[in-house]
């Protein structure tokens, strides 16, 4: 039923005819005054009146340390939990609209990849959910060859590495052109040296699609490396205390992780987190 | 922890080139040299097992009412070879029914619990009612209720089919992977979606599982029903055979199960190859 909607709404190319107010008039993303609880109100405070939003075609980074409720904010997002109090809309839509109009891409830590599919056809599985048949191989050859991964299209994902997995993942998460991409540290799980290559494959992306980004990390370099604005979490209950602007120029490169303009980012960013004096520069 | 290496060897050779951490792809197997290797040991306990066997009955004069040697057996086989493979097939389409009656039903109540706990909980004592009761025991209701024809017999080998496909089936619709589940609904995937593109798939290895269990387990329930109707198959020839101290005759039906069983279980076991090549267990065949 839902999925014969999809079909002949074609939601899925034209994100603007989704129900709602004008999604020019809102940002990509607004969280206003979320808080969640775990296990009912006596149970464990997660997050604590937070607030951010991402403005259209935006990379914003949301860092803090393990259990300060970046994931949960991440989750409420992408529709994926109901929060107790706040509101989180989508180019004004809530949550669930913005599911049901496919304007939302998901990259988690886990690729989440179906093992009995091939690169291709995981790539694929937005699409076929969304009921587009019709010029679905050339859609889906063009996401895997965005990433590097053309002459892995054949290849189920026990038969690649873990950054290759993270790369068909990212490829399955813009095959159908959401407006915001949504990503929970996708790379936590790799080496260092992956990371680099895939935080070098993100930018490059990201400045091709100029999709609104929320990015979920515990990395602070990492974060400075991608992003326009770094948002700081303390420790639970997960409050925002900071919201750092970087002004990198882009396009960004690994060589620029050496540069002072960096350094000073995550000085500040370690700051806000309490993990250095501010004055020691 | 994910792996970082590529872990097939069924692929085909694709150089892997461009990307910074590129698989290795190992030597391809070839599957039917490890085949017949992992074929030989096997048939060679058998051989000297059968040796063994037949050497001990000539030489300690074993009564044939007693213990028939391999070759009486063979004999008896080869005596009426028409007979023997009737009864085979008739208990083999019994089973068959049997296992997919006893399965399919059994899958259909896993979708239903593996959707609700309470679902769940209010009918696995049910369930697990259906598995204590012993097959011998009801066998005969069975034939009062359903008469002398192919019914009763299904009905026992589904009955005895039905529980191992039950636990299996809705372990195997629950155990999708968190991540995947979450893509699907930030895709906003419909619950039919979700059943049978994630679900359905993501419960073979589980529902394979389950079925080499039951094969033999439907050959059985066959077998004893039709020990009490005996009109036919597999059993009832034991049953003639067991009243006239025939032994050779009921070494021959026991050998027409076992080969029975086999051919089912290597059926399975070539389903498994094609469907679940993804799976990890497809590795350390």
């Amino acid at each position: 039923m839902r999925a014969a909607c999809a079909r002949d709404g074609g939601a899925v190319h034209v994100p603007e005819s989704s129900a709602g107010s004008s999604p020019s008039a809102s940002p990509a993303i607004e969280v206003r005054g979320v808080t969640h609880h775990y296990g009912g109100d006596d149970g464990l405070l997660a997050v604590d009146d937070a607030s951010l939003a991402v403005a259209e075609g935006e990379f914003v980074s949301l860092v803090g340390p393990s259990g300060c409720g970046k994931t949960t904010l991440l989750r409420a997002v992408a529709g994926l939990l109901a929060v107790e109090r706040g509101t989180v809309h989508l180019s004004g839509d809530t949550p669930r609209a913005a599911a049901a109009a496919h304007a939302v891409g998901l990259v988690a830590q886990e690729p989440g990849l179906l093992p009995w599919r091939t690169a291709e056809e995981n790539v694929a599985l937005p699409l076929q959910l969304g009921g587009i048949d019709a010029e679905r191989q050339g859609e889906v050859r063009a996401a895997l060859d965005r990433v590097g991964m053309t002459e892995f299209a054949r290849f189920r994902p026990r038969e690649l590495s873990g950054g290759m997995r993270q790369r068909v993942a990212l490829a399955r998460a813009l095959v159908h052109r959401p407006r915001v991409l949504l990503m929970d540290e996708p790379f936590g799980a790799l080496d260092e040296l992956s990371r680099e290559d895939l935080c070098v494959e993100l930018l490059r992306v990201w400045e091709h699609e100029r999709v609104s980004v929320l990015f979920v990390t515990h990395s602070i370099r990492e974060a400075v490396l991608l992003s326009d604005r770094v948002v700081v979490m303390s420790p639970a209950p997960g409050r925002v205390v900071a919201e750092v602007p970087i002004t990198l120029p882009r396009p960004r490169t690994l060589a620029m992780l050496e540069s002072e303009a960096c350094a000073a980012a995550v000085r500040e960013i370690r700051a806000a987190l309490g993990r250095l004096p501010a004055e020691v520069t | 922890m994910t792996a970082e290496e590529p872990q097939s060897a069924r692929r085909e050779h694709v150089t892997p080139t461009a990307t910074s951490n590129a698989p290795t792809p190992r030597a391809p197997a070839r599957p039917e040299a490890s085949t017949l290797r992992s074929l030989l040991p096997p048939l060679l306990a058998l051989a000297v097992t059968l040796v063994a066997w037949e050497a001990y009955i000539r030489a300690a004069e074993v009564p044939l009412y007693l213990v028939p040697a391999p070759s009486d057996v063979v004999a008896v086989l080869a005596r009426t070879p028409g007979r023997f493979a009737a009864a085979g097939f008739t208990s083999l389409i019994e089973a068959l029914g049997g296992l997919a009656v006893g399965a399919g039903a059994a899958f259909a109540v896993a979708v239903v619990m593996a959707h609700s706990r309470p679902l769940e909980r209010a009918l696995y004592p049910l369930a697990l009612l259906v598995k204590v009761t012993p097959v011998v025991a009801v066998a005969p209701l069975f034939i009062i209720w359903f008469g002398f024809g192919a019914a009763p017999k299904v009905l026992i080998a589904a009955l005895i089919t039905f529980f191992p496909m039950l636990v299996n089936a809705v372990t195997g619709l629950r155990s999708v992977p968190p991540a995947a589940l979450d893509v699907f609904r930030a895709l906003d995937a419909s619950p039919w979606q979700t059943f049978r593109l994630l679900r359905v798939p993501a419960s073979l290895p589980y529902v394979v599982a389950a079925l080499k269990i039951s094969v033999p387990l439907s050959l059985i329930g066959a077998v004893v029903a039709e020990w009490m109707s005996g009109d036919g198959g597999v059993g009832q020839i034991i049953l003639i055979a067991n009243s006239s101290l025939d032994t050779a005759s009921l070494f021959a039906a026991v050998v027409v199960l076992a080969v029975l069983a086999v051919a089912l279980t290597g059926a399975i076991a070539l389903v498994e190859r094609r469907l679940l090549s993804w799976h990890e267990s497809a590795e350390v065949q």
